[in-house]
Order: structure tokens, then C-alpha cells, then sequence
């Protein structure tokens, strides 16, 4: 029961969210000349009319006393896809300034290990075939200029 | 022909389609990869490349995939793609008694069929469709973009408001900057979002990074630890049956004939279910599956080990590949998530849908629908040969996957124009896409929304301006315009009032 608030809550608060986003989009639309604002203004309109629906749907739903469509989310479960998103922001964020490659062997390094890998073999094959791959294909062979930073 | 032949036979077409058939099997062998996101990988590699080399690759992709999601089916009872869910209920049953091997073997025969014959129809059907399209006009075209997005919206997933949701924010998304009006439109000022957003790192970051951090909830801690080494254990266990596995891979004339009217049906069905914007190779199968069950004369023996139910599911889902390529070759509305990849990768390379395609390009056109047919005898070929072994991907730890799909994802979004802002996008692409997959958002309307919303505008500012009084007058005027407008409320309706009909049962 407990879960099923939990999961209500989070589903009307994601349809409000929308809402949300929808009107930001109508009002951003305001200062537009000419025939540019149009479309954007039926999309939001339409996006909004989606997300009302979503939210009325909702109340209805958890009004009928039915389970809800979409469980619940449980904070202790994005534990691990936060924290590998916070390296992969990282990664995006460091390779510009420490270098493509440099940065491409920590973070895999780093996230083999926090996903459990501890064979010393494979972390060494994976890192390598890796670089070698992406090295070969992108810097050599499709010339694209990789951003070296301060390192390589 | 010559032309086709050449380039068809080139050096490079004949390397991107062994290497995007062997990516594609190996993509679609693990679980939790789709050929969507495989695809969305490699666009940024194809750019370089010439085009028929590339799209080939792409397409020997999207089949493969497709194909070699059947491989964990049978042996480990996981689905490596979505489209081959139908296959493993009866696939795994076979792998329990010794039979897997059979089973591949049917799996491999159906998924060839299919998709041969998908890439015939598109041969035939394609250059007689975009001479239908010849009568179209910006009106129609503006319309069958709003029927591309109602139906993908409504056959992506279980909730049609959340695939609407899903098409809207990418309708938003797909104003954003220049591309047609002299304004920038939601740039904010900055000069990177003035091109507007980028469709190859928004596709990466739909696609790759929600996968990312779904397998990155398989992380071993202290709470989930027994239950992951069963986990492990458990397809440990069934990658060594599988290792043993003894009899004959491929069907003999004896047992392939009873099976090839359920095989060709599935085919057919799939094609048609491929053509429909936004229905891809799940419902292909399952559609398969049934036709197969319905048409059989022993029934009973679905979900115990059926060789005509992964028949008719194999023949389907791979024939939805062919099926979806009409649409978007044609009309440039994508009959899949896969297909409205191959059309991104199209327009990376200069190329738009239509009439163009199959007249100024035709060489270039048909190098590619035949390179798509080869890459479907040269799935089967490679599946024969790697079926003993293709199991072993599945217990690839996630461990390794996660960085090579995140270096990937983060390398392909910036060589795309050597930009960092494009990796940026990425990433907020793939963070509203773990968002949509954790409350039930599809991504693929979202995708279509983005190439065909653009489109949708161009042609309806057109109409604005051909018809020089009431638009609303204009629009019912033109007998195509209220086809499709009946279309798109029949299809907007359906769904409210089914459901209503099974809640009066």
C-alpha cells in the first residue's frame, strides 16, 4: 500500500513535470516573429493536453483503488546507475581538458572495478583491445581529432 | 546493374557487410542490447564511409540483431532483443531436451526466409509506393507525418498517452534552432543549440545510455549478492548445456517442408506489420507466433517445444526489417525505432526519402536493398557457424559491456563534428531516457518525433501558404487529406475504445 502511494505520487508528479515543461515551451514560443511560434505552439499545446490527461488518468486510477501502472522507484536502486552516471559526467565533462584517451582508460578502469571486476587479466585485455580499438578506428582511420588536454 | 554490381562488390561494401553482420549477432546475442542502440553506435562510424558501404553495414545490423537476439532465446530462455520474446517459449523448451540445436537450426532457416523475402517485397513495393507519393503534396505530407506520430505513439508500449507524451517532447525538441526559420528558436542564446540539436547524439543518448545504467542495477552489493550469483550460476550452468548441445543444426528437406507455409505466412504478416509506422520486430514475432499456433495442426504442443512456433516467430520479426524500410525509404516515415535509425543515418549522409532515392539514386538505392538481402543469407551462414558459440556473449559480465558501450556513446557523439557540446547533449539525452524507461516512457516516438516533426512543419507552413484562405477549408478539400485525417482520429480512437470495451466485460 505503502508503495502504491509512493508510486502514485512519483506518476502524478512526473505528469505535472510535463505540464510544466509544456507551458515553459508555450511561453518561450511568445516572443517568436511571424509563422515561427505556430508549431511550436500546437506541440505544447498538444504535449500539455497528453500530460492532463496522464494526471487525470492517474487520480482516477488510485481513486478506483487499482494497482498502479508503473512500480514504484526505489531510491536504493539507482544507487549504482547514479553513481555510474556521475562517472560518465565526469568522463564527458574531463576528456576536453585531460585528453580522450587518458581520461578513456581511467574511467574504464574505474568502472570495472566498481561493477566487480577484480581479474587483473581481464581488466589489462579489456583496457587494451579497448584503446586499441578506438584508436585505431577513430584517430587512424576516420582521422577524427581527438582532444588531447593537458596529458596525451 | 552493373553499377549496383560494382558497388556492391567493392572492397569496403563487402567488409562493412561481414562486419556489420557479425557486430549485429553479437549486439543482438546480448541480452539488453537492441539493434536500435547497436546502430545508433555505429552511425558516427559510417559517416566517413561511402554511402552504400555504410547503410549496407547498418541494415546487416538491423537484421542481424534482429537474428541473433534468438540465440540467448533458445539456449538461456533470455531474450537477446525484444522481438525475439515469442521465440524463447518454445526455443528454451527444445534447449531443456537436448534439441537446441534444432531449434537454432529452424530459428536460422525461418529468420533468413523472412528476411529474404522482406527484402524482395522491398525491391518491389518500394518503387511502386513512391510513385503513389508522386500524387502527394505538402498538405498530405504534413498529414502522413501527424499518422506517422499518432500510431507510433500508439503501438510503442502499453499506454498510448505516454507514447504521445514521448512523440510530443520530441516534437518540442526538434524546433529547436534554425533549421527553418531565420530565428532561433529555444537556443537560449547559445550558439551550439542555433544548428539545432543534433539527431545522432540524441539517438545514442535515447538508446545507449539508459542501457548503461540499466545494466548498472546489476551492480553486486550487499543486499543483492545471493541473488545475483544465482543469477550467474544459473547461465553458467546453461552456457555449458548449451556447449553440449549434439544433433543437426540445419532442418532436412523433410522437416523444413511442413514447416515452410508457417514460415511464409509470418513472413507476409511480418512485412505488413512492418510497413505500420512505430510497430517493430516485437510485435512482428509475436504476431508470427500466433499466426503459427492458429494455423497449426497441433496446437498442444505450443509452449512445450514447438518447432513452428519459433518458425513463425523468426519469420516475422525479421521480415518486419524489410517491411519498416518501405515506409522510410519511401514516405520517410519510419516503420521502426531501427528503421528511423537508418533513416538518421541516411540524412547524415546527405540523403532524404523519396522519389530521389529510387530515380536520381536508384544505383545507390538498389546497391543497398540488395546489400540488405545479401546480409540476410550471410546471417545464416555466420549463425551455423557461431551458433555453438554465440551463448558465451550472453555471459559477458556487465562489467566490460558498461564502458565500452559508455566510450562508444561518448566518442561517437563527439566525432560526429568533432563538437563537445554534442556529447553534452548525449548525455542529457540518455538521463531523460533512463527517466522514460524507469516510468514507462517509450524512447522510439520520441526519435521518429524528432525527424518527422521537422518535416511535419516544412510541409504544414507550405500548406499555410498554398492555400490563401481557411487552412481547415483547404485540408477537407483534398480527398488523400481526409483519408488521412479519418486515419489519424480512427487510430487516436481505437485504443480509448477497446479499452472501454474490456472494462464493460
Amino acid at each position: 500500500m505503502e508503495k502504491d502511494k509512493k508510486a502514485y505520487r512519483q506518476s502524478i508528479g512526473v505528469s505535472l513535470a510535463i505540464m510544466a515543461f509544456a507551458v515553459a515551451a508555450m511561453v518561450l514560443s511568445l516572443p517568436m516573429p511571424g509563422n515561427a511560434p505556430i508549431f511550436p505552439r500546437m506541440a505544447a499545446g498538444f504535449l500539455f493536453l497528453c500530460a492532463l490527461g496522464l494526471l487525470v488518468g492517474t487520480i482516477q486510477r488510485q481513486k478506483r483503488g487499482q494497482a498502479p501502472e508503473t512500480a514504484a522507484l526505489e531510491w536504493e536502486k539507482l544507487e549504482s546507475p547514479l553513481a555510474t552516471l556521475a562517472l560518465v559526467v565526469v568522463y564527458a565533462l574531463g576528456f576536453k581538458y585531460i585528453g580522450f584517451y587518458v581520461t578513456t582508460f581511467v574511467v574504464t578502469v574505474v568502472l570495472m572495478l566498481y561493477m566487480g571486476i577484480r581479474s587483473m587479466k581481464t581488466m589489462i585485455l579489456v583496457v587494451v583491445v579497448l584503446l586499441a580499438f578506438l584508436y585505431g578506428l577513430f584517430t587512424m582511420q576516420l582521422k577524427v581529432p581527438m582532444p588531447q588536454g593537458i596529458l596525451f | 546493374m552493373q553499377a549496383i554490381m560494382s558497388d556492391l562488390l567493392s572492397l569496403q561494401t563487402l567488409l562493412a557487410l561481414v562486419a556489420g553482420t557479425f557486430g549485429g549477432l553479437v549486439v543482438g546475442g546480448l541480452p539488453g542490447l537492441s539493434a536500435t542502440m547497436g546502430m545508433s553506435l555505429l552511425i558516427p562510424i559510417t559517416y566517413t564511409m561511402d554511402t552504400v558501404p555504410s547503410m549496407v553495414m547498418l541494415a546487416a545490423v538491423y537484421c542481424s540483431a534482429v537474428y541473433g537476439g534468438s540465440f540467448s532465446a533458445i539456449l538461456i530462455h533470455t531474450p537477446g532483443t525484444p522481438a525475439s520474446a515469442a521465440t524463447a517459449i518454445d526455443g528454451y523448451q527444445l534447449t531443456k531436451r537436448g534439441k537446441g540445436l534444432q531449434a537454432l537450426g529452424v530459428s536460422t532457416t525461418a529468420s533468413v526466409i523472412g528476411g529474404v523475402v522482406s527484402g524482395v517485397a522491398l525491391l518491389l513495393i518500394a518503387p511502386q509506393l513512391v510513385k503513389v507519393a508522386l500524387m502527394f503534396s505538402a498538405p498530405e505530407y504534413f498529414l502522413i507525418a501527424v499518422f506517422g506520430l499518432t500510431i507510433v505513439g500508439g503501438l510503442s508500449g502499453n499506454n498510448l498517452l505516454k507514447g504521445l507524451v514521448s512523440a510530443g517532447f520530441g516534437l518540442i525538441i526538434g524546433m529547436v534552432g534554425m533549421n527553418i526559420f531565420p530565428y532561433a528558436r529555444y537556443s537560449f542564446g547559445n550558439l551550439n543549440l542555433q544548428g539545432g540539436i543534433q539527431l545522432v547524439p540524441a539517438m545514442i543518448g535515447l538508446f545507449s545510455l539508459p542501457q548503461v545504467l540499466t545494466l548498472a542495477e546489476s551492480r553486486v552489493n550487499k543486499k543483492n549478492r545471493e541473488e545475483q550469483k544465482k543469477i550467474q550460476e544459473s547461465i553458467q550452468e546453461q552456457i555449458a548445456r548449451a556447449g553440449k548441445m549434439k544433433g543437426h543444426f540445419w532442418p532436412t528437406p523433410a522437416e523444413l517442408k511442413p514447416l515452410l507455409p508457417t514460415i511464409l505466412k509470418a513472413s507476409i504478416l511480418g512485412i505488413g506489420v512492418g510497413i505500420l509506422p512505430g510497430a517493430g520486430g516485437d510485435i512482428g514475432s509475436w504476431v508470427g507466433y500466433n499466426s503459427a499456433k492458429n494455423g497449426s495442426k497441433n496446437k498442444e504442443l505450443f509452449g512445450k517445444g514447438s518447432l513452428e512456433g519459433i518458425a513463425g516467430s523468426e519469420a516475422g520479426n525479421n521480415a518486419v526489417c524489410g517491411g519498416a524500410l518501405i515506409p522510410a525509404l519511401t514516405l520517410g516515415i519510419p516503420g521502426s525505432g531501427a528503421a528511423a535509425v537508418f533513416l538518421g543515418a541516411l540524412t547524415v549522409q546527405g540523403f532524404s526519402s523519396g522519389t530521389n532515392l529510387f530515380s536520381k539514386y536508384a544505383d545507390m538505392t538498389y546497391s543497398i536493398l540488395v546489400g540488405f538481402i545479401a546480409a540476410n543469407i550471410l546471417m545464416g551462414i555466420m549463425g551455423w557457424l557461431l551458433s555453438r558459440y554465440a551463448v558465451r556473449f550472453a555471459a559477458l559480465p556487465n562489467g566490460i559491456l558498461i564502458p565500452v558501450i559508455t566510450s562508444l556513446s561518448v566518442i561517437g557523439s563527439y566525432a560526429i563534428r568533432n563538437n563537445v557540446f554534442d556529447v553534452y547533449v548525449m548525455l542529457f539525452f540518455g538521463v531523460i531516457g533512463y527517466c522514460m524507461k524507469k516510468f514507462d516512457f517509450p524512447a522510439a516516438p520520441a526519435v521518429l518525433a524528432l525527424i518527422l516533426g521537422p518535416m511535419a512543419e516544412r510541409n504544414l507552413i507550405t500548406s499555410i501558404q498554398m492555400c490563401k484562405g481557411s487552412i481547415l477549408v483547404y485540408y477537407f478539400t483534398r480527398p488523400i487529406c481526409v483519408f488521412f485525417m479519418i486515419l489519424i482520429v480512427v487510430t487516436l480512437l481505437a485504443p480509448v475504445i477497446q479499452k472501454r470495451r474490456r472494462e464493460a466485460v
